[in-house]
C-alpha cells in the first residue's frame, strides 16, 4: 500500500482539507495470500502481524473530506422520519429518494448510505451530524441496525435497493404484456397510472393498444386498492372511463352527498368495481395461454366413502361441468343406483379393505382376490408408451414450490419482506422500477429459520417468479440464503 | 476507557483508536458494519462503526476495560455547538479559500511568461481575423491592442467556498469528549440470562481466557469460529457450538458437525455447561477405525 493519510487530530487544518478532497489513492489490503498456520513466536510472523494491523488500523482512522461542490445538503425532519434535499448532486437521485408534497425526500436509510459514502451532509438544527449522530437519529425502532445493514451491504454492492413495495402486483403473464410499465408505484405511497412512452416505430396499432393496457392498468389498480380496502381518493380516475362522469368517483361528492346523488355514485362505483374485475378476468382469459398452475382450491374435491352405500348426488358437482352441459339428473342417479346394485361389495372384499392382512399369505391371497390387476403398478393394457410406463411407475410427482398448499396460516411477522433490488443498469426509472429482480426478508441467526409454510407462503404471495431470498444477519455479518426448486434429472424425455 | 454505544440494544463503538485497542490489548475483534472511508463502495473492508458480540460486550465489562454508555444526541445540537460550528466553518473555509488564492498567484507567476505569450498570440489571431475580414488596422491601432493586456485582473477573480473541502466528522468533535453527550445506558446490561446465553459466555469467556481470538461463527455454521492468533494472520482452527447441557444429540448430527469441520480442516467443539458451573468441552475428529 501506498502513502496513507493520517493525522491523529480528529479536526483537519484547512491544507489537509484541501489536499484531500481529491485524494485519489483508493487503494486496500490485498485480500487472500497465504495466512500461516500458527503462531510461531518468530519475530518475522510479529512483524507481519504489526504491519496488517498498523495498515487496518490507518484505513480505520482516514477522515472522509468531500468537496462542497459535490456534496448534496439535506435536512434532518424528525416528525416524518425523512431527510429534505434542495437539490441532489451527483447520480443517486436516479435510484433513490421520492417527491413529496412538492420536497425531495430521502428515505432514512437511504441518507445515512449516503452519508456514509461521502455524497450527502445532513443538517439538524444548523449543525451538520457526524456519523454517529446519523445512526443515532436516523436509525429507530423502525429501522433497526441489521435492516440497515443489509441495505448497506446490497448498496456497496451495486444494487438499487428500494423498500419492499406491497402495492400491486404483477403475475408473469401481466408483466409479459408489459402491463406493469402502465403503474407507477411511487416509494411516497401514491400509485398513479400513465401512458408509457412510445419506442421508435409503433404506429397507430400501437397507440389503440396502449389506451387498451393502460385502462385495463387502471381497473386493475382500483380492483387491487378496493380489494385492500383504500378510500376512493387515493388514486386518480382514468380518463378512459369517459361513458360515466369522472366526478362520479370523487369522494367530495359522496362526502357533500345529498343522498340521491350519494346513492348514485354508490351504485356507480359498484357497477365499475365489477366490471373492472370481468374487464382483467376477461384479459387473462382471452390472451392467456400459460396453464394455471395448481391451487389448493384444486384438490378440494371430497370422494365419497367407498364403503357406504353412495347415491348419485355424492359424486355429481355440477360445477365442474361446463356451463352450457345440462345432466338429467333424474335419469343418471336411476343408472346409477341400479349399476350399483347389480355390483354389490361383498362382504370379503368390504374386509379386506378397512382390516389389515395378518400374514404374507393372507397378502398375497387379497392381491389375487376381487380387485387384481389393481395393485400392480404397470397395466399392460396402459403400456402405450415408455413415457406412459414411467407415469405408472412414479409414486410422487415433483411439485413446485409455489404450487405446495399452504396451511392457511400466514408467515406474519417472523418474516416480513423488507427490501426490493433491482439489477443496476441505464434501463432503473425509479418511477417505473416494475417487478423488482430479487425480494429480501430480513432476519437474525438466533432465530429459527423458515418453516416449509414460511417459505413457500413467502415464494408464491407474488406469483410471479421473483426469489425471495432470507438475508441472516449474525452479530453483523451477513449472508443470503435462498430456497429454490431443484429440477430432479429425468432419464427419458418424450 | 473504552466507550461502548448502545444504539437499539446494539453495542457499537464508533471511534477508531478504540477498536485498534480492543483487537491488540483485549484480543476483542469485533465486527466492522460500516463504509471504510477510501472506499466506501465494497464489501471487503468495512469500517467504522464496530459491532460487538453480547459476549464480548459482557467479558469487557467484567473486566473493566471498557463502559457501557448512551449516546444523547441532544447534546450535539445544542446551542453551544451551534455557534462553535457556525465559527469552525467561518474560519476553515475563509482559510482555504486564502489558501488557494495564494496557490492560484503563485502557478500565476511560475507561468507568468506563458501566459502573456499566450494573451499576444491570441491578440494578434484577432487581428489578422480582422484584417482578413477587410478591416484595416494600423500599426500604432495593433500596437495599442496587445499593450492592453492585463494581468492583474487573472489574480484577484472570486474564488466561491464550493471549491472547499468539506469534512464529514465520524464522532461530532464538539462533544465527544464532554461527559453531558454520554450517561451510563438506562437498562444496564443484562446479558447473558437464558441458559442457552449463559452457555455461550462461559464458553467464551474460556476460550478468551486461553488465548484464543473469536469472531461470529456464521460462516460455518457454528456458533463462534476460533483462531489460535489474530484473525488477519491465521485461519481458526476451531468451529465452536453451545449446547444445553442435556442435549441430546442425533448421530447425523455428529456426523453433519464431523464432516463439515473437517471438509475445510477445522475441528468442531461443543461446548456446554458442567454441573458445577463450569464450562467444558467435547472435540469431534473424523478418523480412521483403527
Amino acid at each position: 500500500m501506498k502513502q496513507y493519510i493520517f493525522s491523529p487530530p480528529q479536526m483537519l487544518s484547512a491544507s489537509d482539507l484541501l489536499r484531500l478532497k481529491k485524494a485519489t489513492d483508493r487503494s486496500l489490503p490485498s485480500v487472500g495470500g497465504s495466512k500461516d498456520y500458527a503462531p510461531n513466536d518468530s519475530i518475522l510472523q510479529l512483524k507481519q502481524i504489526e504491519n496488517a494491523l498498523q495498515e487496518r488500523r490507518l484505513l480505520l482512522e482516514e477522515e472522509r473530506v468531500v468537496t462542497k461542490a459535490l456534496t448534496t445538503i439535506g435536512t434532518w425532519l424528525p416528525e416524518i422520519q425523512m431527510v429534505q434535499i434542495e437539490k441532489a448532486k451527483g447520480k443517486f437521485w436516479q435510484y433513490m429518494g421520492h417527491v413529496e408534497r412538492n420536497m425531495l425526500l430521502l428515505f432514512p436509510e437511504e441518507a445515512l448510505f449516503l452519508i456514509e459514502t461521502g455524497s450527502l451532509l445532513v443538517f439538524f438544527n444548523g449543525v451538520p451530524m457526524s456519523i454517529q449522530d446519523a445512526y443515532h437519529s436516523l436509525l429507530s425502532n423502525d429501522l433497526s441496525t441489521d435492516q440497515y445493514n443489509v441495505f448497506a451491504h446490497l448498496c456497496r454492492l451495486g444494487y438499487i435497493v428500494l423498500r419492499h413495495n406491497d402495492g400491486i402486483h404483477f403475475s408473469y403473464y401481466e408483466r409479459k404484456i408489459r402491463l406493469d410499465k402502465y403503474v407507477d408505484l411511487r416509494q411516497g405511497g401514491k400509485v398513479k397510472v400513465g401512458k408509457r412512452s412510445f419506442e421508435e416505430g409503433e404506429g397507430e396499432e400501437a397507440g389503440k393498444v396502449d389506451d387498451e393496457l393502460e385502462c385495463v392498468a387502471r381497473k386493475k389498480v382500483k380492483v387491487e386498492q378496493q380489494q385492500r380496502g383504500e378510500k376512493n381518493g387515493d388514486h386518480r380516475v382514468g380518463s378512459c372511463a369517459k361513458r360515466r362522469e369522472a366526478s362520479s368517483n370523487c369522494p367530495s361528492e359522496v362526502v357533500h352527498g345529498e343522498l340521491a346523488n350519494a346513492a348514485a355514485a354508490a351504485v356507480r362505483v359498484h357497477e365499475e368495481l365489477t366490471s373492472a374485475a370481468a374487464a382483467v378476468e376477461r384479459v387473462h382469459e382471452e390472451l392467456a395461454t400459460e396453464e394455471r398452475p395448481f391451487t389448493s382450491a384444486n384438490l378440494d374435491i371430497v370422494f365419497p366413502h367407498m364403503l357406504q352405500p353412495a347415491t348419485f348426488e355424492t359424486i355429481y358437482f355440477d360445477d365442474l361441468f361446463p356451463a352450457n352441459v345440462k345432466v338429467d339428473v333424474a335419469m343418471n342417479a336411476a343408472m346409477f343406483s341400479s349399476t350399483c346394485a347389480a355390483t354389490p361389495l361383498t362382504a370379503s372384499v368390504a374386509a379386506a379393505m378397512t382390516t389389515r392382512p395378518a400374514n404374507w399369505r393372507e397378502f398375497k391371497a387379497r392381491q389375487h382376490g376381487a380387485h387384481s390387476g389393481r395393485d400392480c403398478l404397470l397395466q399392460p393394457s396402459r403400456l402405450a408408451t415408455v413415457n406412459g410406463a414411467y407415469a405408472q411407475l412414479r409414486l410422487s410427482d415433483g411439485v413446485h414450490l409455489t404450487q405446495i398448499p399452504t396451511s392457511g396460516e400466514t408467515a406474519e411477522d417472523r418474516f416480513q419482506l423488507s427490501y426490493d433490488v433491482y439489477l443496476p443498469g441505464k434501463h432503473f426509472r425509479k418511477s417505473h422500477a416494475g417487478t423488482p429482480d430479487i425480494r429480501v426478508a430480513v432476519t437474525r441467526a438466533d432465530k429459527p429459520p423458515p418453516t416449509l409454510n414460511d417459505i413457500v407462503s413467502l415464494q408464491s404471495r407474488f406469483q410471479d417468479g421473483v426469489p425471495a431470498l432470507f438475508a441472516v444477519v449474525d452479530q453483523g455479518s451477513v449472508a443470503f440464503y435462498n430456497f429454490a426448486d431443484v429440477a430432479l434429472p429425468v432419464d427419458i424425455h418424450t | 476507557m473504552i466507550k461502548i454505544v448502545l444504539l437499539n440494544g446494539t453495542p457499537l463503538v464508533f471511534n477508531a483508536d478504540e477498536c485498534a485497542i480492543l483487537r491488540e490489548k483485549h484480543r476483542i475483534c469485533g465486527q466492522l458494519t460500516g463504509c471504510l472511508a477510501r472506499a466506501p463502495r465494497q464489501n471487503v473492508q468495512l469500517g467504522v462503526p464496530l459491532q460487538l458480540m453480547p459476549e464480548e460486550v459482557t467479558l469487557l465489562l467484567e473486566k473493566g476495560a471498557a463502559r457501557l454508555v448512551r449516546y444523547k444526541t441532544d447534546a450535539s445540537h445544542c446551542a453551544r455547538v451551534q455557534a462553535l460550528y457556525a465559527e469552525y466553518i467561518k474560519t476553515i473555509t475563509a482559510e482555504q479559500i486564502e489558501l488557494l488564492r495564494q496557490e492560484r498567484r503563485r502557478t500565476f507567476e511560475e507561468k507568468r511568461a506563458e501566459i502573456l505569450e499566450g494573451k499576444r498570440r491570441k491578440v494578434q489571431r484577432q487581428i489578422e481575423a480582422r484584417r482578413s475580414r477587410g478591416e484595416t488596422i494600423s500599426e500604432e491601432d495593433a500596437g495599442r491592442m496587445e499593450n492592453e493586456i492585463v494581468l492583474d485582473e487573472e489574480t484577484d477573480k472570486d474564488i466561491s467556498e464550493e471549491h472547499s473541502g468539506v469534512q464529514i466528522f465520524r464522532e461530532n468533535p464538539w462533544v465527544k469528549d464532554k461527559a453531558d453527550a454520554f450517561d451510563a445506558a438506562l437498562d444496564g446490561w443484562s446479558y447473558p440470562q437464558t441458559e442457552m446465553e449463559r452457555v455461550r459466555c462461559a464458553a467464551f469467556k474460556d476460550l478468551h481466557e486461553k488465548g484464543f481470538f473469536m469472531t461470529n461463527g456464521v460462516k460455518f455454521g457454528g456458533d463462534f469460529l476460533v483462531y489460535p492468533g489474530d484473525p488477519v494472520r491465521f485461519h481458526s482452527f476451531y468451529i465452536v457450538k453451545c449446547i444445553p447441557r442435556d442435549a441430546a444429540l442425533r448421530p447425523t448430527e455428529l456426523v453433519t458437525f464431523g464432516r463439515l469441520a473437517s471438509n475445510v480442516k477445522k475441528t468442531f467443539v461443543l461446548y456446554y455447561l458442567h454441573q458445577d458451573g463450569t464450562a467444558r468441552s467435547v472435540s469431534i475428529n473424523w478418523t480412521g477405525l483403527s
